[in-house]
């Protein structure tokens, strides 16, 4: 028996409770703030998966494509208390204006507080909840109690228009915890990232103790249904609470809602800017944000393309790891190793895999139950150290260089805006494609760069110091690009991106926060942004240098002025006849002006540099004399 | 060029030399004023500064300015400030001759400062720029500043049996006390009224100064003693050729034995490569260098005070063993190389390690009498 086979055993024993608490860092619930933002994330990750997936099956059957509408609603519900006997805590107290609900040993009630008082009697128990000047006291039985803020409450909400889910799938798809099951996928999509949505279904049952809401609807001629699930947490099993019929906005689609305890903040780490960065890389996709303060956010979708579906592929060789080939050759149906070779994995033609099995002693006819952990390693290493084909790299989905450019500027209102994308490579056998973009100006503000990091399009807002594409990125001379820095990051505004796309993105962490350093995805990344540095550069030069021309050329007006008041001084003839005559003279010379402006503008740094002195409203010229 | 003739007397500050100059300076005017009426690119010549464009004169032993001509343009950027500004200084030039009021380098600077209107820009940012705009605008006129009524700072210090008159008042160099006469920017209208006084040292250093005139060291070997601080001025070097020229004294030079000394002797004595175009009227060939010597350092035991060169201190000895005046004088290249080996610096200054009027009773006296003097 497999070790993993064992442990997953064990893992079975223990409740899912204790699993999710061992394991909250992984799972991104670490923290009320993060805990907030993971379960949108996952939320938004399932509903962008899905409504793509329903655009390519409607492809597939020349269908109209509907593209994905997303709306995401996070509203603030109630301050939350705790009330504890000593260090225990004995009950909790969630308040909503002059709502008062209680959760005492598993049972909640809720009752509106009146003249500064409310009673819950909870079977033999009384609880006293009074309220002086915003402070809140409590007592059970008459004996007091501490009362100490928690993190508040929000509900959740995500809708999308994509293919909806039978009922008869939804108790497990959103009841079910399932954990540590995720065999290698050889397809790019986002679902990768996260542990999936019942994680945060479970998380609100454990700090709000309520299910999570699910309407789905299916298609035009069916009904939506609503279902309220929660996780029964000692079996593990779905337990529907409440079942019906409900109002559905799209034709098809999913919502869920679930309530949470989170701390909302804004900025980098928040949702807002998660959503905001999310809409940057689904050019697709319409989605509607209100955020807990109800400031509303739109974000227009600028394509009607969905990306190329990304399709997928069977390992290959390189990079293949021996636990996953011995896992291939046991559950494979074929008869022999060879044709284990050529048909479960991807870059191997018969001949390659007959010459294989060959070359380490092996008869072509061996059944693949009949290999030994060595024999398993021997031939792995024998195909690696084959002249194989590069895998393909159709399993990739970029996010397309037109698209992503589109999107920049209407989000940036940027003057320039470039977009480019690398050709697919290959890090230990896994396809992988670099995409990145800049953008300058408009509404970027801020004196550096910043730089929004992506992996498979979903925003990587945690742990930059350690990603590759942070390394990568700090690892770029600008200045060789006339580009000035402050701490290796350039200064002005712009904005970066860069995108991993990857059938398997190699994270630093469990946590999926940040990219790990293969010298060939560095490499990639810093290429890249090379390619991207030289055309903002070159964008830059050009409009420095029609600035400085402009500047230049008004020059000559600017010192006429001067000329004509000294002039005048020097000669006593009248100032207004010599700018008279200045003013023609500059007319008549300037096309021999604008020829010779040029040519400084041309001529090297060094030269423009001194002229910019000798023009220049402040600098001083530090030549002595000899 | 623009240039007026040569203005021979320099001393002649005449009503009739007062007209003659502004006369230049309305030339200058009229011919820009021309040019844009014809709707040309107004410009003016003016000789190239540099060592490119100066050559030694074996004959006269001075450096003379070349032939070498830069024609500056309104219309180029690179030109159009300076263009202005030589222009602006012309202007106020003119102004003070005409009302007989001088200006010194420092105000001229904020005379002519001002923003040109609707601008952000100011015609001058700083006093080196004023300061090249006169100087330019001495070599289009061919007139001084003095002549242009633009006067430097009184500097450095005189003291010896000598009576002078300056602009009426009379003036004993014997009797200015520890402070000395501070010598003006325009000596030109100097009247000598007695010297008794046999040859005269000129000194780089203030501090060497103040201790030879406590020495009454004038008194005892009979001589004006001239001191600067750093480079000597051009009322200073005026005063000297003056001395010289009109009343035959020799004028020996004392400098600190370093590089910088060497410079300092070679201004004075052919004259200076931004202002060679002056040479005639500041250089003086007949100057010779008394120390501090090379030989002095081994002679006189100054060994321990050795200053060990910097770069800078390398390089420009470099520079000044391949000006031609120096290649030419096989006693200054044997100097220079000796300096190379030594590969330091002694201050006038260390004498003081052998008695305070060590200088005064023994260093001087014996270079006097020995006539140890490089030429």
């Amino acid at each position: 028996m497999e070790v993993a086979e064992e442990l997953a055993k064990k893992q079975r024993a223990i409740s899912v409770t204790e699993f999710f608490e061992k394991n909250r860092h992984l799972l991104g619930f670490d923290n009320k703030q993060k805990a907030l933002l993971t379960c949108v994330k996952e939320a938004v990750d399932n509903s962008l998966d899905a409504c793509e997936e329903l655009g390519y099956m409607q492809e597939k059957h020349k269908q109209q494509v509907s593209l994905p509408e997303i709306t995401i609603e996070v509203k603030p519900m109630s301050d939350n208390y705790q009330i504890l006997d000593e260090k225990t805590s004995i009950a909790q107290l969630f308040v909503q204006k002059n709502q008062y609900s209680i959760l005492y040993k598993g049972k909640s009630e809720t009752k509106q507080i009146r003249g500064g008082r409310v009673s819950f009697k909870m079977g033999d128990s009384e609880i006293l909840i009074s309220e002086e000047k915003d402070r809140l006291s409590a007592s059970l039985n008459g004996t007091s109690l501490r009362i100490k803020k928690t993190a508040p409450t929000f509900k959740i909400m995500i809708r999308d228009n994509g293919p909806g889910i039978l009922a008869s799938k939804i108790p497990d798809i959103f009841g079910r915890m399932l954990y540590g099951s995720k065999f290698q996928s050889m397809k790019q999509n986002r679902g990768q990232q996260g542990i999936g949505i019942h994680s945060a279904v479970l998380y609100a049952q454990l700090t709000t103790g309520k299910p999570a809401t699910v309407i789905s609807k299916i298609s035009s001629q069916s009904k939506a249904m609503m279902m309220k699930v929660q996780i029964n947490i000692s079996k593990n099993e779905p337990e529907v609470l409440e079942k019906g019929e409900a109002d559905f906005q799209y034709d098809h689609g999913t919502q869920i809602e679930i309530e949470v305890e989170g701390l909302y903040v804004s900025g980098n780490k928040g949702i807002d800017e998660y959503i905001r960065r999310t809409s940057l890389v689904n050019p697709a996709a319409n989605i509607y944000y209100t955020n807990p303060n109800n400031e509303k956010f739109v974000y227009k979708r600028v394509t009607d393309h969905l990306p190329k579906e990304s399709v997928a592929i069977k390992p290959h060789p390189q990079g293949l790891e021996l636990g996953i080939f011995m896992r291939i050759l046991k559950n494979s149906t074929e008869r022999t190793v060879v044709s284990v070779l050529e048909n479960e994995l991807s870059r191997v033609s018969r001949a390659v895999a007959e010459s294989t099995v060959k070359s380490v002693g092996l008869d072509t006819k061996t059944k693949p139950d009949e290999i030994s952990r060595e024999q398993a390693h021997s031939i792995l290493k024998a195909l690696q150290s084959m002249d194989l084909m590069r895998p393909q790299t159709d399993c990739l989905s970029p996010i397309g260089v037109e698209e992503l450019e589109k999107r920049l500027k209407l989000e940036f209102k940027s003057e320039y805006v470039k977009a480019i994308s690398r050709k697919p490579e290959v890090y230990r056998g896994m396809p992988f494609q670099i995409e990145a973009a800049v953008a300058y100006g408009g509404n970027i503000s801020g004196e550096k760069a910043s730089l929004l990091r992506y992996a498979n399009k979903i925003p990587l807002l945690f742990d930059s110091a350690s990603c590759a594409i942070t390394q990568s990125f700090l690892g770029v001379d600008y200045s060789r690009y006339g580009i000035k820095t402050d701490n290796r990051v350039p200064v002005g505004p712009f904005v970066f991106i860069v995108h991993i796309a990857s059938v398997w993105v190699p994270y630093t962490n469990e946590g999926k926060t940040a990219v790990a350093s293969y010298p060939v995805i560095t490499k990639e990344i810093k290429l890249a942004l090379q390619e991207l540095v030289r055309n903002i550069s070159q964008f830059l030069n050009k409009k420095h240098r029609s600035s400085l021309f402009q500047e230049r050329i008004n020059l000559f007006d600017k010192y006429g002025v001067e000329l004509a008041f000294s002039l005048s001084k020097l000669t006593g003839i009248d100032e207004k006849n010599i700018k008279a005559r200045i003013e023609n003279m500059l007319e008549k010379k300037k096309g021999e002006v604008e020829a010779h402006v040029k040519e400084t503008l041309s001529t090297n740094d060094v030269v423009s540099k001194r002229i910019a002195a000798d023009s220049a409203v402040s600098e001083d010229d530090g030549s002595g004399e000899e | 060029m623009m240039a007026a003739e040569k203005n021979e007397d320099m001393a002649d500050n005449t009503k009739g030399s007062k007209k003659k100059n502004t006369e230049i300076l309305d030339k200058l005017g009229q011919k820009i004023y021309d040019q844009i009426s014809k709707g040309e690119n107004p410009y003016f010549d003016l000789p190239t500064r540099g060592l490119s464009n100066v050559t030694y004169s074996e004959e006269k032993r001075i450096l003379m300015m070349g032939s070498g001509l830069s024609r500056r343009y309104f219309l180029n950027v690179g030109h159009v400030r300076k263009f202005v500004q030589t222009v602006a200084m012309a202007a106020l030039s003119k102004e003070l001759i005409q009302s007989d009021k001088h200006t010194s380098l420092r105000s001229a600077f904020y005379q002519v400062r001002r923003t040109i209107p609707g601008t952000k820009i100011d015609i001058v940012d700083d006093q080196t720029e004023t300061n090249k705009a006169i100087e330019d605008l001495e070599l289009i006129t061919d007139l001084t500043r003095e002549q242009l009524h633009i006067n430097a700072n009184k500097a450095g210090a005189v003291a010896g049996e000598v009576v002078v008159e300056d602009r009426g008042d009379v003036i004993d160099w014997s009797k200015m006390g520890s402070g000395g006469w501070a010598i003006p920017s325009n000596v030109e209208d100097l009247i000598f009224k007695k010297i008794d006084a046999k040859f005269v040292i000129y000194m780089e250093k203030q501090t060497i100064w103040d201790r030879l005139n406590e020495d009454k060291a004038w008194k005892k070997l009979n001589c004006i003693i001239i001191a600067s601080q750093g480079q000597a001025t051009r009322g200073i070097r005026r005063l000297l050729q003056r001395l010289n020229k009109e009343h035959n004294l020799p004028v020996y030079i004392l400098t600190d034995g370093d590089i910088w000394g060497v410079y300092i002797y070679s201004t004075i004595k052919f004259g200076s490569i931004t202002l060679a175009s002056a040479s005639d009227k500041l250089a003086l060939p007949e100057a010779k260098f008394m120390g501090l010597t090379m030989d002095d350092i081994e002679r006189y035991g100054l060994k321990r005070h050795l200053i060990k060169f910097k770069d800078v201190d390398i390089s420009r000895l470099n520079q000044i063993k391949n000006y031609e005046w120096f290649k030419k004088s096989k006693q200054w290249m044997e100097e220079l190389s000796k300096m190379e080996k030594l590969g330091a610096k002694v201050e006038l200054d260390a004498f003081t390690a052998k008695g305070l009027s060590f200088m005064t009773e023994h260093y001087l006296p014996e270079k006097l009498k020995e006539k140890n003097f490089l030429d």
